[in-house]
Formats: C-alpha cells, sequence, structure tokens
C-alpha cells in the first residue's frame, strides 16, 4: 500500500506543481502537460477501481500506450528544429499508427494485451528523446539548461521509458530472481519519479530560473 | 477561474488522501481481524491436522516435477489452440467461496438425507472452452483452453465415495437455482495489470504476484 501511495502522491504532486505553473507557459505544447498528467491520474485510478472489483483494467493501459505515444510525439516534434528529425518521426509515428491498426483489426492477436506497440513506443521514446537530448548538447547555441524545459521533459521521459522497458522485459520474458518484486518496485518508483519530476520541471523552467 | 485552480486541486488531493487512508484503516482491521492468536474462534478442530500434509521440500519439488516434466507436453500441446499462451501453473480459490460451496453441500446432502460425516469433494482437471458464451470478464472467457479444476461433491457408502447426482447437483428451487460444481479461479492471465503505468504488463500465471512458485 505504501508503494501505491508513493506513486499517487508523486503523480498529484507534479499535477499540482503542473497546473499552477501554466499561466507562465506561453507555448502550447508545454500547456498538454498537466492534462496529460490529469489523464494519467484518470487512467491510475480507474485502473485501480477496475482491479478492486477483478474487472479487466488492461485495456486503459492499451489506451494509455497509444496516447502516451501521441502526447510524446507532439511535444518532441513541436520542440525540435531539425527537419531530418522530424521525418524520422513521422516514419516512426506512421509505423506505430500501422501496429495500432494491425492489433486492433485482429491481425495481430497473439494475447489479449497490445504489446507490439508497447514496446515500440518504448523504443519510441528512449531514441526520440536520446536524439533531442542529442541536438539540443550539440546545437551551436549556447546552452542554458534552465531556459529548455524541453531538455528536463526529454531526461525524464529517457529513465522512464529505460526503466519500464527494462521491467515490463523482465516480465514478458518470465524473469523471477530473489526479491523481484521489491527490484520492479523500486525501479517503478525511480521511473514514475523521472517521468513526472521530468514533466514538472519543464513546466517550472520560466516561472524559477527565468 | 485561474485563482480557482489550486484550491479545486487541493480539495481533490484532501479527498484522495482521505480515501488511501481510509482503505490502509480498513485493510488493517480486516488484518487485525483475521488474524486469531488461538483457532478455536472459527475452527471446530485445529489442534492438529487430520490430513495428509507434506513438508515444504516436497512440495517445492513436487512443484517442480510437474514444471519440468509435465508441463512442457502441456503448453507444446496448447500452442496448437488459439489464446492459451502458457498453460495454467497454479489455480486460486477464495476462501469464502469454498466455505459457502461447503455450506452448501452439507445443507443439500442433509435435505437428500445422505451422511453428513462423511461428505466429500472430487477434484476433475479440467480444460476451459476456446469459444464460451458466457460474460465477457469471466474466468472462461478471459482464459480460453486453459487448464483448471471443477470440484464436485462427495457422499460415502459402503466405503465408496460416490460423487452427487445429477439431479441433486442443484441446490434451490426454480431460476434461483445454484448448480452445486464449482471451478477454481485461474491466476488470471493478464486479466488485471496490478502494476502502476510504468510496470503495465504483467504476464500472470508465468509471472503471479502472491505465488510462492509464480
Amino acid at each position: 500500500m505504501l508503494y501505491q501511495i508513493l506513486l499517487y502522491s508523486i503523480l498529484i504532486a507534479s499535477l499540482v506543481i503542473c497546473f499552477t505553473a501554466i499561466p507562465s507557459n506561453p507555448e502550447r505544447s508545454l500547456r498538454m502537460i498537466p492534462l496529460f498528467l490529469l489523464y494519467n491520474l484518470i487512467s491510475e485510478l480507474s485502473a485501480y477501481g477496475l482491479m478492486v472489483q477483478k474487472r479487466s483494467n488492461m485495456f486503459i493501459y492499451d489506451i494509455y500506450t497509444l496516447l502516451e505515444f501521441v502526447f510524446i510525439f507532439i511535444l518532441l516534434f513541436a520542440s525540435s528544429k531539425s527537419i531530418r528529425f522530424k521525418r524520422v518521426m513521422s516514419f516512426y509515428g506512421l509505423l506505430f499508427l500501422a501496429a495500432a491498426i494491425l492489433f486492433y483489426f485482429g491481425w495481430y492477436k497473439p494475447t489479449h494485451y497490445n504489446i507490439l506497440n508497447l514496446f515500440m513506443s518504448f523504443m519510441f521514446i528512449i531514441v526520440a528523446s536520446g536524439a533531442v537530448l542529442i541536438e539540443q548538447l550539440f546545437s551551436d547555441e549556447v546552452i542554458r539548461f534552465t531556459s529548455i524545459p524541453l531538455f528536463w521533459a526529454s531526461t525524464g521521459f529517457l529513465i522512464y521509458a529505460s526503466a519500464s522497458f527494462l521491467i515490463n522485459t523482465l516480465n514478458y520474458l518470465n524473469i523471477v530472481f530473489p526479491s523481484s518484486l521489491m527490484v520492479k518496485q523500486v525501479i517503478t518508483v525511480i521511473g514514475s519519479l523521472a517521468f513526472y519530476g521530468g514533466l514538472s520541471m519543464s513546466m517550472l523552467c520560466r516561472r524559477i530560473f527565468n | 477561474m485561474r485563482n480557482l485552480i489550486i484550491p479545486v486541486l487541493f480539495v481533490i488531493s484532501l479527498f484522495v488522501i482521505g480515501f488511501l487512508t481510509y482503505r490502509i484503516k480498513q485493510l488493517s482491521e480486516l488484518k487485525e481481524a483475521t488474524n486469531l492468536n488461538d483457532g478455536t474462534t472459527i475452527c471446530t478442530e485445529c489442534k492438529s491436522a487430520s490430513y495428509n500434509d507434506i513438508s515444504f521440500e516436497e512440495f517445492e519439488k513436487w512443484v517442480q516435477n510437474f514444471r519440468n516434466f509435465d508441463l512442457p507436453a502441456l503448453e507444446e500441446h496448447s500452442t496448437q489452440s488459439p489464446g492459451v499462451g502458457k498453460q495454467t501453473h497454479s489455480v486460486w480459490a477464495d476462501l469464502n467461496q469454498l466455505e459457502n460451496f461447503i455450506c452448501l453441500m452439507r445443507r443439500k446432502a442433509a435435505e437428500t438425507q445422505k451422511n453428513t460425516d462423511s461428505l466429500g469433494v472430487r477434484f476433475y482437471f479440467i480444460k476451459y472452452d476456446a469459444n464460451s458464451d458466457r460474460s465477457e470478464y469471466s474466468v472462461v472467457r478471459q482464459n480460453p483452453n486453459k487448464l483448471s479444476v471443477a470440484l464436485i461433491p462427495t457422499y460415502c457408502e459402503n466405503n465408496i465415495n460416490y460423487d452427487f447426482e445429477k439431479e441433486n447437483l442443484k441446490f434451490g428451487t426454480n431460476d434461483k437455482a445454484v448448480n452445486m460444481l464449482m471451478t477454481f479461479d485461474v491466476p488470471p492471465n493478464r486479466r488485471y495489470s496490478n502494476g502502476a503505468i510504468p510496470d503495465r504488463f504483467n504476464p500472470c500465471p508465468n509471472y503471479c504476484d502472491g505465488a510462492i512458485f509464480p
């Protein structure tokens, strides 16, 4: 229970921070963050409610995977200046869409849960946020991290997706080792902290540092 | 309007924290209630075991025997059936449902003049249908082609344990009658994830939370 409380606390704290920081953020893409976090909270609570009633809740995570991809795609696409990067992202977006269509039209359905899109989404987040970070670090302009919201968001996405990729791969391959549950929970909390922390920091950039 | 955001969020947060605190209290009370110091409160005979007990080492070894020698063959066979994936490793039952089943069984035995002191339960190995018209959330629909166990009450006559006759397998009358047959819950095959968003893929029965040998 402490684990759940910890995760919800991180999410709620991040939600409060992001909503309070809306007025200081003129960028439209950043204004999506609080709404996305609100959607996160609703998803988590709905999934928890269904789990308590012993009803299927995997469709919530399935929808979440799609919307999470769309959210991160728009955020990174809108903020990136590299045309090459945008082209690669568009191509990947089409691949993701094709995979979703394949899954939902029943052509690829070995499981009840859309693992294909889940892992594609993680791969995309890792590669795209890594590329955004590299783009910023190698830019000719003077780097001032406190004025680059996307730096914090990308770092958060990178850690979150790597952590999620690891635990979901362990789950998928049925790798169980001593203290498996504890290790999974620690990695999940680290992933959540990075994700929500990164988004909160990106919202706070202009408010605190400028 | 903007000034309202923080108070509204604050109130929502308070509600969530309040709900979580209430759940913790509820769960801890439940734990206290079931944590009996001496087993005499709900059990009639539990000073010693009257059943065939086994050691943990035997349990572990025998589970591994099944996993190593029989499960691979079952899983190989299962790959030909749609929707199976990995085969069942274990089944799970709610104790209240088991007690309810035993209670109905005793009542039915008394109603049909059977000796209630020598009742028993037979466990049949079963396989769920691939295409069932049960509800979407039923165990059967969630686990097509999976192995499970079904229970049928038995009574004893002349040292032979007979299954209840088909006409005695209904309890109650008309549309309110219930079947005196029970199946266990196969640990859900990702029927629900109990992880948070970063840990949203939790394949069970191969990795089931709570099982000592998942």
